[in-house]
């Protein structure tokens, strides 16, 4: 039963799974935001001068994010949705690759950080079930 | 028009459980022909592997309405990103339902000759599903779905 979804899963190249991945990391992400601030998805899109239907595309784990939109949401949000360290810019083919970390795990100096989806922007531990996508060098 | 459907077990992904279905009588189910139609197609191949990789991600998730896309009284993924839908009813965040799928043409289902007999098929399962949920001869719980698994639809 269901070997066909397997076989379109061994098929999935990787960047059709960190496409995904990370756009779900985001949705959640920016949901999580919007929870702790009180807001609601009209909330987001009437600043944004958007149709809250767009800010559901946002939300639903498969959107395509552009730069400008994340830049738009974060000025929003007053919170880091996507972080990029310059170091990036001097690894040649830097490998990219997803991570989840747990409360006992820090991000080594050498990782970028990309992404942080903790709940508590300013916990002074990691919190359980803290996530972080990184940027690793090669 | 009546036709009979068995309602069958179609894999545990991660937390999520995923049923489907099939006419009586079909050796196919609905969710596997999608797969077969699609995923080798090169224009559509891309967008089959972004909704199996999102349902590996509602397995760790759950399946959040806001993950899925309104279709009448039934559902669909994914919602950006894909000219592709599969249509599917929610149980419960942990339990869906799959059915086929088709290419979504136009902003309207209705002009979307490819997915729209889906698209009806799917709420014609949802609408007998929730008969015989009230009628206590299906319920979802944390195991799954318990019941009688042969329904019928009208199509």
């Amino acid at each position: 039963m269901s070997k066909l979804f397997d076989e379109v899963a061994s098929q999935t190249p990787p960047h059709v799974q960190y496409f995904v991945d990370m756009s779900f990391d985001i949705s959640d992400r920016i949901q999580n935001l919007l929870e702790a601030k009180g807001m609601q998805q009209k909330d987001l899109a009437l600043a944004l001068g958007k149709q809250e239907s767009e800010v559901s595309k946002w939300l639903s784990g498969t959107h395509n994010f552009t730069l400008k939109t994340l830049a738009k949401i974060t000025s929003i949000l007053q919170a880091d949705l996507v972080k990029v360290v310059n170091q990036a810019s001097t690894v040649p083919g830097p490998q990219m690759r997803t991570e989840v970390l747990g409360p006992w795990d820090a991000p080594k100096p050498e990782d970028i950080l990309l992404f942080d989806k903790a709940d508590g922007e300013s916990s002074a531990l990691p919190q359980p079930q803290t996530a972080k996508i990184i940027l690793l060098a090669a | 028009m009546n036709r009979k459907i068995h309602i069958v077990f179609y894999r545990q992904e991660g937390n999520l459980l995923l049923y489907t279905w099939c006419f009586d009588g079909a050796s196919v189910n609905e969710t596997d022909s999608f797969f077969i139609r699609f995923k080798d197609n090169p224009v559509y191949a891309e967008d089959v592997q972004i909704i199996v990789a999102a349902l590996k991600n509602l397995g760790r998730r759950g399946a959040e309405d806001r993950y899925l896309r309104d279709e009448d009284n039934a559902s669909a993924l994914p919602i950006a990103a894909s000219k592709l839908r599969l249509y599917c009813i929610k149980g419960h965040k942990y339990c869906l339902l799959l059915g086929g799928g088709g290419i979504k043409s136009s902003q309207r289902v209705q002009d979307s000759p490819d997915a729209y007999p889906h698209f009806r098929r799917m709420n014609a399962v949802e609408k007998s599903f929730r008969k015989a949920i009230a009628a206590g001869d299906l319920r979802w719980d944390g195991d799954g779905l318990i019941g009688d698994f042969i329904l019928e639809i009208d199509v």
